[in-house]
C-alpha cells in the first residue's frame, strides 16, 4: 500500500510537473507577453521603453531561465496579476475557490446519493418498472446538457413556481439558506455523473448477482438483504469506483457551464471572464488552479480505490 | 386475445401489439430521430422556410404558432433579432453532422490504429501507446479547449479538431483488449505460419475481428461529443455566432429566458433527442454486437 502510494505521488508530482510547462509553453505561444501591455509603438511607446519592460519583466533571458523564474514565483505562490484590474492572480483565486469546492462537493454527494442506489435498485427489480424508470434517469442525465437543465431549472422553478432563490450565492449566509442556493445548480451538475453511476453500478450489480458465490450464499439460506448488501453490493461498487475517473472528468465541464448558468463565484466562471477579457495571466491561473483540484482528487480516488481493492496496488 | 369482439377492435389491438413489440426489439424511435437529423442537415437549405441568417426585427422574439401571439409563418417563433429559431435548427444539425462525420471519423481511425498496432506488435510501443493514451484520457478537456480558445480564437475547425484529439483514446484502449484476445486464435496462428506478414496478418485477420467493438465505441462516443461541443459553443468557445450551433442559441436565449422561453428552450431539446437517440442505438448496437463491453 506505501508503494502504492509513494508511486502515485510521483506520477501526480510528474503530471503536475507537465501541466506547468504546458501552461507556460502555451502562454508564450499566445505572443511576445509585451503585446498585453502595449503593442509595438503602440500608445506612444518608444524602444528604450520597451527595452526597460523586457528587462522589468526578464524577457531578455533564454526561454528555459524565464520557465524557472516563473517556476519558482509559481511556488513562492506569486502568480502575476491580473491585466483587468491589476490585482495578485493568487488573490484572487483564494476567493474564487471555496464557491467551486461547494458546488462541486454538493454535485458530488447528489451524483453519488443518487446514483449508487437507483442503479442498485434497478439490477435488483430489474425488468420490472422500477428498473425502467432508473434507466430513464440515467439515459435522460447522460444526454440532457447540464446548462440547459440549469436555466430550465431556473425558469421553471426561481421565476414561475419562485421555491427556490436563483441569484448569485451570499457568502456569509446561514448553512439553510446556503443550501437552498445550492439545489439547483447540484442538480444541474450532478445529473450527469449521477447517471454515469447508475449506469455502472446497474451492470456491477447484475454481473455480481448472477456469480456463483451469490448462488451459494442464497442457497445455503442467507436471507435477501444481506446477499444484496454484504455480499453482492461490496464487490458491485469496485468497478463504478475505478471507472469514475470518466466520471470525474465530465464532471469539471458540467461545473464550469453550470457556474456560468447560475452566475456562480467560482473559479469555473473566472476563467470564463478571462477569455471573454483576454486576461491571459488570470486565466493561465485559474487553469492551474483548476488542474490542481483534479490533481488532487484523481491522487484521493486512487488511493481509494486502492484502499477498497486489493487487485490495484499490485498491478 | 378478444377474437370474438369484433374483427376491428381486435385487428388494432394486434397492430399496436406488434408495433410495441418491434419497438422494444428495435430502437425505432431513435432511429428515426437520427435519420431526421441527417436529412435535415445535409438538405437544409432545401427544407428551412427562411434563411437562418436574415434578422426579421419587427418580428423579434414571436412565440412558436401555436401560442396566442404566434405565427404560421415561423413555426417555433424567432430569435431576440428575429431569426426563424426553426430554420436555425435545421442548419444547426450540420454542426451535429460534422462533429460525427469529422471529429469522430479521425478518432476513429487514429485510435482504432493504434489500438490494433499496440495490441499486435505489444511490448514498448504498446507501453508508449497506452501510457499516452492514459496520460490522454486523464486530461481535463475542457482546459485545454479554454486556451486553445484564447490563444487560437474559437473558430468551427478548432472545435472540430478538439474533439477528435479527446475521442481517440477510447479507441486504443478497447481495440487494444479485443486485439489482445484475437491475435491468440488459431486461425491467426495459421495465416502466420502459412507466411502472412505483418501487416497483411494486421489488416486481413485482425481488423475484420475488431469491426464490431469500434462501430459500438463510435456510436457510444458521439453523443458524448455532441454534447461537448454544444457545452464549448455555449460557453462562447466554440463555434463563433452568427453560425447556429445548438448550443450557442440556448446561450443567446439566456437573457430572455423569462419572457421568451422558446429560444433557449427548443435548440436544447434538440440536443437532448439527438444525444439521447444516439447513446439509445449505441446501447442497443453493444447489446446486439459486443456483449462484452458492457462497463462502458
Amino acid at each position: 500500500m506505501q508503494r502504492f502510494v509513494l508511486r502515485r505521488l510521483a506520477f501526480m508530482g510528474i503530471a503536475a510537473v507537465s501541466a506547468t510547462m504546458v501552461v507556460f509553453g502555451v502562454s508564450r505561444l499566445a505572443g511576445d507577453p509585451l503585446l498585453l501591455y502595449a503593442k509595438p509603438g503602440g500608445y506612444g511607446q518608444r524602444p528604450e521603453q520597451t527595452q526597460a519592460l523586457k528587462k522589468k519583466y526578464g524577457l531578455d533571458e533564454p526561454l528555459v531561465v524565464q520557465y524557472f523564474v516563473w517556476m519558482r514565483n509559481l511556488v513562492q505562490g506569486d502568480l502575476g496579476r491580473s491585466l483587468l484590474d491589476d490585482r495578485p492572480v493568487a488573490q484572487v483565486l483564494k476567493e474564487r475557490i471555496s464557491p467551486t469546492l461547494k458546488l462541486a462537493l454538493a454535485a458530488w454527494l447528489m451524483a453519488t446519493l443518487v446514483g449508487v442506489p437507483v442503479g442498485v435498485l434497478s439490477a435488483l427489480k430489474r425488468g420490472t418498472v422500477w428498473d425502467y424508470m432508473a434507466r430513464g434517469f440515467a439515459l435522460f442525465g447522460q444526454a440532457l446538457p447540464a446548462f440547459w437543465v440549469g436555466m430550465m431549472g431556473i425558469f421553471l422553478f426561481a421565476v414561475k413556481f419562485d421555491l427556490v432563490p436563483s441569484a448569485t450565492l451570499p457568502s456569509d449566509a446561514p448553512l439553510r439558506t446556503q443550501i437552498s442556493y445550492i439545489i439547483l445548480p447540484a442538480v444541474a451538475a450532478g445529473w450527469a455523473p449521477a447517471a454515469g453511476y447508475a449506469r455502472l453500478t446497474r451492470s456491477a450489480m447484475l454481473e455480481v448477482l448472477d456469480s456463483e458465490y451469490i448462488k451459494l450464499a442464497r442457497s445455503k439460506g442467507v436471507g435477501q438483504w444481506t446477499v444484496v448488501w454484504k455480499h453482492a453490493f461490496r464487490n458491485a461498487l469496485i468497478p463504478p469506483l475505478t471507472l469514475s475517473a470518466l466520471v470525474l472528468a465530465g464532471f469539471l465541464n458540467g461545473v464550469t457551464v453550470v457556474e456560468v448558468v447560475f452566475a456562480w463565484p467560482g473559479i469555473g466562471r473566472l476563467a470564463m471572464d478571462a477569455v471573454y477579457n483576454n486576461d491571459f495571466p488570470l486565466l493561465t491561473g485559474a487553469v492551474l488552479g483548476f488542474a490542481g483540484i483534479i490533481l488532487f482528487v484523481m491522487l484521493l480516488a486512487d488511493i481509494a480505490y486502492a484502499y477498497i481493492d486489493p487487485r490495484i496496488r499490485y498491478r | 386475445m378478444n377474437v370474438t369482439a369484433g374483427a376491428r377492435p381486435g385487428v388494432a389491438r394486434e397492430a399496436l401489439r406488434q408495433a410495441w413489440g418491434c419497438m422494444r426489439r428495435w430502437p425505432v424511435l431513435p432511429v428515426a430521430v437520427l435519420v431526421v437529423l441527417v436529412v435535415a442537415g445535409i438538405f437544409a437549405p432545401m427544407i428551412a422556410p427562411h434563411s437562418p441568417l436574415k434578422q426579421d426585427l419587427e418580428a423579434w422574439r414571436t412565440p412558436p404558432a401555436w401560442s396566442a401571439d404566434g405565427s404560421t409563418k415561423y413555426w417555433l417563433g424567432t430569435d431576440f433579432v428575429g431569426r426563424d429559431l426553426l430554420s436555425r435548427l435545421i442548419f444547426g444539425a450540420r454542426v451535429s453532422l460534422m462533429v460525427m462525420a469529422i471529429s469522430v471519423g479521425c478518432g476513429l481511425v487514429v485510435g482504432s490504429t493504434l489500438g490494433v498496432i499496440a495490441g499486435y506488435l505489444g511490448g514498448w510501443t504498446e507501453e508508449i501507446i497506452m501510457r499516452l493514451a492514459d496520460v490522454w484520457w486523464s486530461m481535463p478537456f475542457l482546459l485545454v479547449a479554454l486556451v486553445a480558445a484564447v490563444v487560437i480564437g474559437p473558430s468551427l475547425g478548432l472545435v472540430l479538431g478538439l474533439l477528435a484529439l479527446s475521442s481517440w483514446s477510447a479507441f486504443v484502449r478497447n481495440v487494444r483488449a479485443e486485439v489482445l484476445s484475437l491475435k491468440t486464435r488459431d486461425y491467426v496462428a495459421l495465416a502466420r505460419v502459412a507466411g502472412a506478414s505483418h501487416v497483411r496478418l494486421m489488416v486481413r485477420h485482425i481488423v475484420p475481428g475488431v469491426i464490431n467493438t469500434i462501430v459500438v465505441i463510435a456510436t457510444l462516443q458521439v453523443g458524448g461529443l455532441i454534447l461537448a461541443e454544444a457545452s464549448l459553443s455555449f460557453l462562447g468557445i466554440g463555434i463563433p455566432p452568427p453560425t447556429p450551433a445548438w448550443g450557442l442559441m440556448v446561450a443567446e436565449g439566456r437573457d430572455y429566458l423569462t419572457d421568451s422561453w422558446w429560444i433557449p428552450f427548443f435548440p436544447g431539446l434538440a440536443i437532448f433527442l439527438v444525444v439521447m437517440s444516439l447513446n439509445f442505438t449505441g446501447d442497443w448496437l453493444r447489446d446486439r454486437l459486443d456483449p462484452r463491453l458492457r462497463q462502458l
